[in-house]
């Protein structure tokens, strides 16, 4: 009786990753993703989902924002609720450069908006806050412009750089 | 915490990897999809976004889809970006000749122009051809007249609108707005009434409309209309040599109005027609002239507004209807009238007296047609004209909501000053079913505090209430300044 009322209750999925973690969440939960979402629907539930562009630690934190972002239970959520998830998505995503893109990746392929937009956002910042030379280093990005062809470059959004 | 554990784990993990990450640029952000690299861009202010160019050859164009162009030298702190007004306006140009076909949502240009008008529409049918849902033009030092490219007045994905520009708009025969739901205009002049009349015609999904110091002077009628609008606001065009003779007429036709705001000094006459739905109103008077033509006016504009549950007037729409007061009892019953609040603003340069004399005549005549008020305030405080603090006409006969309906009443800037004490006094006896009246203290908190507000209470407490179960609170600032209560 009580087994049958839990599996009611909270139906789980199983997640594996590409490095062959499993972890289990609730379905609800999981259905933040569209793509599983798609998946689940598609019958995929009884086995073993499989993330295979998500490392073990990448799809543990994914699934930190799933637990936070489903659907609440009763009903719609407060404004107190939602400042509250907002607060904790600006933690979520103040982490190092990399694994913010490892995020950001994972949310592109697992279709989830929310996060998406929030990483993107927060690269935004860091874009916004920092040099041309700073940019390069902090997201490894190699400068292939000769030195002419970037003063070039520079000269045509000169009003920008003003 | 279990978040930040993972993240530590994920750290090692890239610890181990970084030689490859760096070699194998895996982890570089010029890895990611095009179609993600787009998304952030959108979330970078324009000129960041242009800024991207030159971090690699990946990213040289990519800006070129942005959905947001915004263009502001107008309102820079930076005074170099404001000197180099031609970089500005090349730089504009060799955006939009290497945009890509990818929608543009808003579009943003506020500079001053000179003569240059002409880029600027061009820009404006680029954009136009773009798809553009907001559209915000703001320029300054426009010399005459000026016009828009005629597409876009049929612009079909146009969503909003932003135009201020202080000159004569030049108007096409055919505007057909088909989807605009915002409309501001600032500054503008209207001098075609046939023109006028089309262009206000053509918005048949408009829902919210403010047009800010615009001038119609020169017109006979300024016809506005719209079966969707439901907030208006009009901000009157102000100058030194004010000319309130012959006065355009502003015929305001709201079938789903809600709210309507004006602040001004009724240079035009205006009127609300077919608007039963109003709910909520606001009438701030600027330039007091106190002449039977304005009063007049004013009266026309209240006549209006007889729908309203929610009223806020400014004291100088009471002292206008001081040469109105014969007319006032023609006024229809404001019957959905609960709350009125009498402002204490003081927009721009019109200073004077924000306290409503209760002993003005127009005041007791205009009160009487608010039969069922409930809430009455008065946020710049409320005195008598003179010491006629015995004078029984004063308030008399008592308006009807006073015997059936009033129940709070709120007076700021209370400082128990002979006059104001008076006015409260008066309100107390006429006010049969009052329930509560807050008195806001004006007194600061320094020195024998405590003790002025031993007698300003001492003063309350000895006026005979009308009203049996009346309340009289109290509310000041201790030195600490906390605010504090009384009840009396």
């Amino acid at each position: 009786m009580s087994s049958t009322l839990c599996c009611s209750f909270a139906k789980n999925v199983t997640l594996r990753s590409s490095d062959g973690q499993t972890f289990e969440v609730e379905e609800a939960a999981a259905q933040v993703s569209q793509t599983i979402k798609r998946m689940i629907e598609d019958g995929c539930t009884g086995s073993v989902i499989p993330v295979p562009n998500l490392t073990g630690p990448v799809l543990a934190l994914v699934i930190e924002y799933f637990k936070k972002h489903s659907p609440p239970s009763d009903g719609c959520p407060t404004a107190l609720l939602e400042m509250e998830i907002k607060d904790w998505d600006a933690k979520f995503v103040a982490v190092d450069n990399d694994t913010l893109l490892d995020l950001t990746l994972a949310a592109h392929y697992l279709e989830i908006q929310g996060l998406l937009d929030l990483t993107c956002h927060r690269v935004a910042d860091i874009l916004n806050d920092n040099s041309v030379e700073k940019i390069r280093e902090i997201f490894h990005i190699k400068n292939d412009f000769t030195p002419e062809e970037e003063a070039e470059e520079r000269s045509k959004i000169q009003w920008a750089f003003e | 915490m279990e978040a930040n554990s993972l993240i530590q784990k994920s750290q090692k993990k890239q610890k181990l990897n970084e030689q490859q990450d760096i070699d194998g640029n895996s982890k570089c952000l010029g890895n990611l999809p095009e179609e993600i690299l787009r998304h952030i861009l959108s979330f970078l202010p324009t000129q960041d976004a242009f800024m991207t160019s030159v971090l690699s050859k990946r990213w040289e164009y990519l800006w070129a889809s942005i959905p947001n162009l915004d263009f502001d030298i107008l309102h820079s702190w930076h005074p170099n970006k404001r000197r180099n007004r031609t970089l500005f306006m090349n730089f504009v140009d060799r955006v939009f000749c290497l945009r890509d076909s990818s929608d543009i949502k808003r579009f943003t240009f506020c500079c001053d122009v000179l003569s240059a008008a002409s880029r600027v529409n061009t820009w404006v049918i680029s954009a136009v051809r773009h798809n553009v849902q907001e559209l915000h033009i703001e320029l300054q030092n426009c010399k005459g007249e000026f016009s828009l490219p005629y597409c876009l007045f049929t612009c079909k994905t146009l969503r909003s609108l932003d135009l201020d520009v202080r000159c004569i708009l030049k108007l096409p025969t055919t505007v057909c707005f088909s989807n605009l739901k915002i409309l501001t205009i600032g500054k503008v002049t209207f001098s075609n009434d046939y023109l006028t009349h089309q262009f206000f015609s053509g918005l048949p999904v408009l829902e919210k409309l403010k047009l800010n110091g615009c001038y119609w002077g020169g017109l006979k009628v300024l016809r506005i209309s719209g079966p969707k609008l439901h907030f208006l606001r009009i901000g009157e065009f102000e100058r030194e040599n004010l000319s309130f003779r012959d006065g355009c007429q502003v015929m305001i036709f709201g079938v789903s109005l809600k709210e309507f705001n004006y602040c001004g000094s009724l240079l035009s006459k205006y009127c609300l027609y077919e608007s039963l739905s109003l709910e909520k109103a606001d009438i701030h008077i600027g330039y007091v002239n106190t002449s039977a033509q304005i009063a007049h006016r004013m009266y026309k504009l209240l006549t209006g507004l007889c729908n309203v549950e929610f009223l806020r007037l400014s004291p100088n729409v009471v002292k206008v209807l001081i040469h109105a007061t014969q007319l006032l009892p023609h006024m229809p019953m404001f019957n959905n009238l609960v709350d009125l609040k009498f402002s204490a603003s003081t927009y721009g340069f019109h200073f004077g007296g924000t306290s409503v004399d209760l002993d003005c005549e127009a005041l007791l005549k205009i009160l009487r047609r608010f039969p069922c008020l409930e809430n009455l305030e008065f946020l710049g405080g409320l005195t008598l004209s003179s010491n006629c603090e015995e004078d029984d006409r004063i308030l008399e006969p008592a308006p009807p909501c006073f015997s059936s309906h009033l129940k709070w009443i709120k007076v700021y800037y209370y400082d128990g000053d002979k006059k104001k004490l008076s006015a409260i006094k008066i309100l107390l006896k006429k006010a049969v079913v009052l329930e509560k009246i807050v008195l806001i203290s004006s007194l600061y908190p320094r020195k024998n505090l405590d003790n002025q507000v031993k007698v300003v209470c001492k003063q309350l407490m000895e006026l005979p209430r009308g009203s049996q179960n009346c309340k009289i609170v109290l509310d000041w600032y201790d030195p600490s300044a906390k605010r504090r209560e009384i009840v009396l």
